[in-house]
């Protein structure tokens, strides 16, 4: 159900509701009322009339030349005055002796025909007087005075109806061009939406909407940026396979030979940066790791030793007592951070120059940290930043650009992390912070 | 022809230069956008392939500043980057082609004689001149449809001075067209090479314009040396 329909709903049945009940309610006070003011009025009648018969002396009655006066009778009021002995002494209507009969002290209704009276009779001084209203004048009284009030009540209800359609329609709008706007984008488009003229309770609700927007647009940008950039880290080595092997296809000899050997260089480049982007994928997936091995630190650090010296001759300062604990983290994954660190520090430094591989661990604390440090130039600190960029990397001719990416990974999937340093006199740190096993 | 080659991957680039260069091209290659600024400079090249991602900036970048300079020399763009956006920011930028990486060879060198001959205004692959013609892509001149030998010097000499049918060209020039930059260039081996040409295809092919350089002859002048040549090349 629409916001609109259901505020329409609420508030006007609400609104209808009330009115209603306010109306029934004064229709009754008023009925009450009506009948009350015109007993009264049937009892005062009874009593002026007592009055001025009781003043009159007795025998005005005796001497008169008809024994039943006759009073001019006033519109839809009856009266009747009966002596102590019970003879019609005056009366208004010559017709109404029944309706008129003296009864009882109060008011009471008569039926005559099919017309019913209502009857006061009160006595005073051995006279009784009895005055009588027509109940169908009396109705009709009734019925215009409740006319008369129901009609403005009816308009009042209308209009205020009409209203509420109205303050609806208005109050919404905002929110239907919204929807409207929303609806007629493009839907690549991922500009953030206008907040101009839009009532404060929905520009939250906007502005929330604008900054998950933004960081929708961020995210799309940070994939194509990679798609890109691994589009042309794959096509470059391709593109020189490809090459080579044609110009090795149209000379002959040596020249053929070295374009051969290019084009394995080529594929050689080709499949590391494959297996190092497989490898980025993975770690940032769900594929679990997990061999069932305790990756023991000495045991990890000299298989990332083993796994990075082998086509390198560099040189190692290692931590002589690796710490005796486990990290909680799958041992292929920590040797292969370890083996991109030690690679990174390998090209980087000077060839013949050392590179200090340790790690610092006290009992009883959760995480341990390696540190490769290294003597090379080191970096400045704009580029610090960028070192764990996928594809970021100091010049073509030096690996993927993936290796600290990757570090990185890792360390985020076990709630380590990865850090660097590069004092201005040289020299390049890393220290990787992975958790330790629990036990 | 004189390609001005700027990659910055060095084994894509010894590819494409030992490619073109089984084509008869001499080509210069640069891997940064400076080195590329100086060789522009001081070498006049026929051709450039130019790769967007350098080292030291975007291709693009160069382009636009070589154009803003009114230098039109044709330009092929090469990227690994296929999305449409990038292709036509190239071709928007100035750039006359653009080859998506990996590119067959043949594909490049058929592109690269594409530009070169729209820049001489000409629509067939072929370039003739009087009973002259050359096939700029099988390499081969003929006389009156009878095949002539050339070296592969005199050949890509004649082709520059049929790209060029009525400018009068520097020896400068014409040694931009035949070697590359690290070449060692015998101080007359220019005039040995039109001497060359003079022998095979008569004298008046190529005209000595004093003072300033040399010009292609009239149509008329050229004729087969007698029978097709078969001394050595």
């Amino acid at each position: 159900m629409s916001l609109r329909a259901r505020l329409l709903l609420t508030l006007g049945l609400t609104l209808a509701l009330l009115w209603g009940v306010a109306a029934a309610w004064l229709m009754r006070d008023l009925e009450e009322k009506f009948v009350e003011t015109l007993d009264q009025r049937l009892a005062q009648s009874a009593r002026m009339v007592a009055g001025l018969v009781l003043q009159l002396p007795f025998d005005v009655w005796e001497d008169a030349e008809h024994p039943v006066l006759s009073i001019p009778p006033i519109e839809g009021l009856a009266c009747q005055v009966h002596s102590p002995q019970g003879e019609i002494m005056a009366r208004t209507h010559a017709d109404m002796d029944a309706i008129l009969a003296p009864g009882e002290g109060g008011h009471t209704y008569r039926q005559a025909g099919d017309v019913t009276w209502r009857v006061f009779t009160y006595e005073r001084g051995g006279i009784v007087i009895t005055t009588a209203d027509r109940m169908d004048e009396r109705d009709m009284l009734l019925g215009g005075v409740i006319r008369m009030t129901v009609v403005p009540f009816i308009v009042a209800l209308v209009g205020s109806m009409f209203a509420l359609w109205l303050g609806v329609w208005r109050g919404l709008a905002p929110l239907t061009r919204l929807r409207e706007s929303l609806a007629n984008r493009h839907p690549d488009a991922l500009a953030p939406v206008a907040t101009y003229g839009l009532p404060k309770e929905i520009r939250p609700l906007i502005e929330t909407l604008n900054t998950l927007l933004e960081r929708v647009q961020q995210t799309i940008i940070r994939e194509q940026r990679f798609t890109n950039d691994a589009a042309h880290e794959l096509r470059t080595p391709l593109t020189a396979i490809k090459t080579h092997l044609q110009v090795a296809r149209r000379v002959e000899g040596q020249a053929a030979i070295t374009s051969l050997n290019y084009a394995e260089e080529g594929v050689v480049r080709l499949s590391s940066t494959l297996d190092q982007l497989l490898t980025l994928a993975r770690v940032e997936g769900r594929v679990r790791f997990d061999d069932g091995e305790a990756s023991r630190v000495a045991d990890v650090a000299e298989h990332a030793l083993a796994d990075s010296q082998h086509n390198k001759s560099a040189r190692f300062v290692v931590s002589p007592h690796w710490p005796d604990v486990a990290l909680a983290m799958p041992r292929e994954l920590a040797i292969t951070a370890l083996r991109n660190l030690l690679d990174n520090a390998i090209n980087h430094g000077p060839a013949d120059a050392l590179i200090n591989f340790d790690a610092q661990w006290e009992p009883g604390e959760r995480h341990l940290t390696f540190s490769v440090s290294d003597q090379g130039p080191g970096v400045d600190g704009a580029t610090i930043e960028q070192l764990t960029q996928r594809f970021w990397r100091a010049s073509k001719q030096q690996g993927s650009g993936l290796g600290l990416a990757i570090v990185a990974a890792i360390a985020e999937r076990f709630g380590g992390e990865v850090t660097f340093v590069s004092p201005a006199e040289g020299g390049f740190t890393a220290r990787l912070v992975v958790p330790v096993a629990g036990s | 022809m004189h390609v001005l080659l700027i990659e910055d991957d060095p084994l894509v680039a010894s590819g494409i230069r030992a490619g073109l260069m089984t084509f008869d091209f001499v080509v210069d290659h640069v891997s940064t956008g400076s080195a590329a600024r100086q060789a522009m400079r001081t070498v006049a090249s026929d051709v450039v392939i130019l790769d967007r991602g350098l080292p030291d900036g975007d291709g693009l970048q160069l382009l636009a500043e070589w154009r803003e300079q009114g230098n039109d020399v044709p330009v092929l763009v090469l990227t690994a980057r296929d999305a449409v956006r990038d292709r036509v920011d190239g071709l928007q930028g100035g750039a006359d082609d653009y080859l998506v990486k990996p590119f067959d060879l043949d594909e490049l060198v058929a592109r690269l004689h594409a530009l070169l001959r729209r820049v001489a205004g000409r629509s067939s692959g072929l370039i003739a001149h009087g009973a002259l013609c050359l096939d700029p892509t099988a390499r081969e001149v003929y006389v009156d449809e009878q095949l002539i030998m050339l070296s592969r010097r005199e050949l890509v000499l004649l082709e520059t001075f049929l790209q060029s049918p009525r400018s009068v060209l520097s020896a400068d020039q014409l040694k931009d067209s035949l070697y590359g930059m690290n070449d060692d260039v015998e101080s007359n081996a220019l005039n040995v090479h039109i001497h060359h040409l003079r022998r095979k295809l008569g004298s008046g092919v190529i005209e000595t314009v004093r003072g300033l350089g040399y010009r292609l002859g009239k149509p008329e002048a050229v004729h087969a040396a007698g029978t097709p040549y078969k001394g050595q090349l």
